[in-house]
């Protein structure tokens, strides 16, 4: 093969169907060789025996597909990915952003041109209509009502038909949709199916197809194009308050506040940023919107990077729930207010996972009974009034101020078997006993396998809890897993028992 | 023109939390609030060490007993003992939900464990208005205890630090943040520190053998307590014992003679 200067290199992106390797892919340069997709590559080979082939890696494909499928939405929160290599935009209401659907598309084109990109953009009044033309036909707008038009010249293929129904409709003769428009619709539903009517009346707009976009849609959305790119955090910042106005006003006459925002900033070189933030109480103030993004940028700084700029930002509210309205600046309603900020603010800068507050679940199992969640996840009561109108009635022992993460094994000597230690050795101190409290027994959860040797330790076993004082009055809740009635002469030898074993779970005040 | 610049500094160095008037937390011990001037200064940045590690729990013990006081509506039910000083914020019936803040890094929940919400109710305090935050440095620390302080919904702050000195700076800010909203600022050191600071106070906690009457009862937990650093008075040592009935610390009856302060002995073993 000759390759001057000048020359370009094709490009050929080649994969297994069926039990053949076949060019997938092709670019402009391959086709002036006069090779074309779905050629063997034994073919081409033959044809240009130089010729560099790509291997084809359809994952990379899809995630391509996906990423350009979030870079279109800016120009509209409808889109769809449609496998391998096309995506569906649903623009009503939309285009008038542009100044009209030609725009729309004359801008959609010139930046995927920009991009590298070859594209066929069509948009028709069905899904179907616009897939066809896009494929198949000539791609333009086309008008409401024209689906008719568009499809009758294409072939049937292009009503997304699986081809052995393609085929087996050659064979009798019915190669364009026009032959098969007006045709009586029992006989063809009887002979090939219903799945050609309904792809047929879809693609006319006589059914409804409805889109599945790829990520779900905000129910408020705010946006803002730009015609000099931003770049300045607070720039970025200044745009959140000014969406979030929007955003309120929305919210507000809907009665709603935001859970769940995300700012999503759209780079010039279309990148896209996706920053969530989460609020511990429906949010409408913009204030408090700008206040949370901005800890969440400064958690990020170094990651914004603006590159050549943002030239669109959009703030949608991802998760909204109803909030009524409250009266605003009364004593303790005004410190919740500063306390549900505090908490975002804290969980927006260091994350959500690392403010917490305890809640009370119905447990034996000290771990479980008081488990600590997210603070924006939690409410003001969460089981602790009944926790502790239950502590009152069963007289519960005293819990310990600090608890361990994981019970920690200590070497321990009690004086009878099921007695509470004298003595124990943690982290390489001894302590020795004067004082000991219990036991309060804790018993396994009997839906676990009950002797589960592969657990971490201590497992699921029975717990004896005991609170004592060392000579020092340093104060411990200990426990033993297991008990000794429970050892039966050679068990523990065969291993089928674990002994019984001492653990630290926590410290008191 | 001189003149008035320097009143003006004057008025700037006033030190934070020394403010005049009621702002006073009292623990209701008359010896120990006669010593503090009233009682632990409200809007201020108070120091609980821990005399080495292994009394960590103790004075966590001693910090969460403080910052309990500071809310004495707490449990809501829970009658409110008289001369309370009350702060602006808070409603006749002293119903006012304010929260306490415990921030740490992870390392030190890791060691010495998290608080835990079964035994914050058990103590005393409301398990639902108390926020743990863990963070990963220093500075988030830091930032935490100001951001936290800054909130009127927040009675007191903890925030707990293993090992290492304190940035003065960062102490300064948090007084003043302390000061500007009038909550009470803790900082909860593992072992006794021995650099200056411009904290109200600085406590010196560790354990001491309860005065259980057998060995098949834990008594009150027993608090040697030691003011090392006082600026409206002198520095003390009592034994204080936390009464969980009725929520308040009160002196113990000494069942030993007290001995001095065991920080300057350090290298002896405490534990």
């Amino acid at each position: 093969m000759n390759m001057g200067k000048g020359e370009e290199i094709p490009l050929i992106v080649a994969g297994r169907r069926g039990n053949a390797d076949v060019l997938i892919a092709i670019d402009e340069a391959a086709e002036r060789l006069g090779l074309s997709p779905g050629l063997a590559l034994a073919q081409a080979r033959a044809m240009h025996p130089s010729l560099d082939v790509v291997p084809e890696d359809a994952s990379a494909d899809a995630e391509l597909l996906e990423s350009i499928a979030d870079w279109c939405l800016r120009y509209t929160p409808l889109v769809a990915c449609d496998a391998p290599d096309g995506l569906l935009l649903d623009i009503s209401g939309c285009a008038h952003l542009y100044g009209g659907e030609r725009q729309l598309v004359a801008d959609l084109g010139r930046r995927l041109a920009d991009a590298g990109f070859a594209y066929r953009i069509a948009i028709a009044g069905t899904i179907g209509a616009a897939w066809a033309a896009a494929r198949d036909g000539r791609p333009d707008t086309y008008a409401n009502g024209e689906e008719r038009n568009i499809l009758c010249p294409l072939p049937l293929a292009a009503l997304r038909l699986p081809p052995p129904m393609v085929a087996s409709l050659a064979r009798v003769g019915l190669k364009c949709i026009g032959d098969i428009i007006d045709l009586p619709r029992s006989p063809l539903t009887a002979r090939f199916g219903a799945g050609l009517l309904r792809q047929l009346d879809r693609a006319l707009g006589r059914e409804h197809e409805p889109l599945t976009p790829r990520l779900p849609v905000a129910p408020y959305v705010a946006e803002k194009r730009f015609h000099d790119p931003i770049a300045r955090e607070e720039d970025v910042l200044g745009t959140v308050e000014m969406l979030a106005v929007q955003l309120a006003a929305a919210l507000e006459r809907r009665g709603d506040g935001a859970r769940r925002i995300e700012l999503t900033l759209f780079r010039t070189d279309g990148a896209l940023r996706r920053i969530t933030a989460g609020t511990a109480r429906p949010l409408r103030d913009p204030a408090d919107m700008r206040a949370l993004f901005a800890e969440r940028l400064n958690a990020l700084a170094d990651e914004l990077d603006p590159g050549f700029g943002f030239d669109m930002a959009r703030l949608s509210v991802l998760t909204a729930e109803s909030a009524p309205p409250e009266q605003i600046g009364i004593g303790a309603a005004e410190d919740i207010g500063d306390m549900v900020r505090l908490i975002d603010r804290l969980s927006a800068r260091l994350g959500t996972q690392r403010v917490r507050r305890a809640v009370a679940q119905d447990s034996h199992s000290p771990e479980v009974a008081s488990v600590s969640l997210p603070a924006q996840m939690t409410g003001t009561d969460d089981g602790w009034a009944a926790f502790h109108r239950y502590r009152a009635e069963v007289e519960l022992a005293p819990r310990p101020l600090r608890l361990l993460a994981r019970p920690e094994p200590i070497e321990a000597v009690a004086e009878v078997p099921d007695g509470p230690p004298l003595r124990f050795k943690w982290r390489r101190a001894l302590h020795d006993i004067v004082a000991a409290e219990g036991p309060e027994r804790i018993e396994g959860v009997w839906w676990q396998e009950e002797p589960d040797l592969n657990a971490a330790p201590p497992g699921n076993r029975a717990r004896d809890y005991f609170r004592v004082e060392d000579k020092s009055g340093h104060r411990f809740w200990l426990f033993r897993a297991g008990l000794y009635r429970d050892l039966t002469r050679a068990d523990v030898a065969q291993g089928a028992v674990a002994a019984p074993a001492w653990f630290v779970h926590g410290m008191f005040g | 023109m001189l003149d008035e610049l320097r009143q003006h500094l004057a008025r700037l160095q006033k030190p934070a939390g020394l403010t005049d008037g009621p702002a006073v937390l009292p623990l209701g011990i008359p010896a120990v609030d006669g010593v503090l001037g009233g009682g632990l200064a409200r809007g201020a940045l108070h120091e609980i060490a821990a005399m080495s590690e292994a009394h960590l729990p103790a004075a966590t013990g001693f910090a969460l007993g403080l910052a309990a006081l500071s809310s004495p509506s707490f449990r809501g039910e829970r009658e409110t003992r008289e001369p309370v000083t009350r702060r602006p914020g808070m409603t006749e019936r002293g119903e006012s939900k304010k929260h306490l803040v415990w921030a740490a890094e992870d390392m030190a929940l890791a060691e010495s464990g998290a608080p835990h919400g079964a035994g914050l109710d058990a103590f005393g305090l409301a398990p639902q208005q108390f926020l743990t935050v863990s963070v990963a440095h220093r500075q988030d620390l830091m930032w935490t205890m100001e951001e936290a302080l800054r909130c009127r919904g927040v009675s007191a702050v903890i925030g707990e630090l293993r090992h290492g000195a304190l940035d003065p700076v960062a102490v300064r800010r948090l007084s003043l943040a302390a000061s500007d909203s009038g909550a009470l600022a803790f900082l909860l050191r593992a072992q006794p520190p021995h650099d200056t600071s411009n904290a109200a106070t600085r406590w010196v906690v560790g354990t001491s053998p309860s005065a259980s009457p057998q060995r098949h009862e834990l008594g009150a937990p027993r608090f040697a307590v030691h003011l090392t650093r006082n600026r409206r008075g002198p520095a003390a040592s009592w034994f204080l014992e936390w009464r969980q009935t009725d929520e308040r610390f009160v002196l113990a009856a000494h069942a030993e003679p007290v001995a001095a302060p065991l920080r300057h002995r350090s290298h002896q073993k405490v534990a």
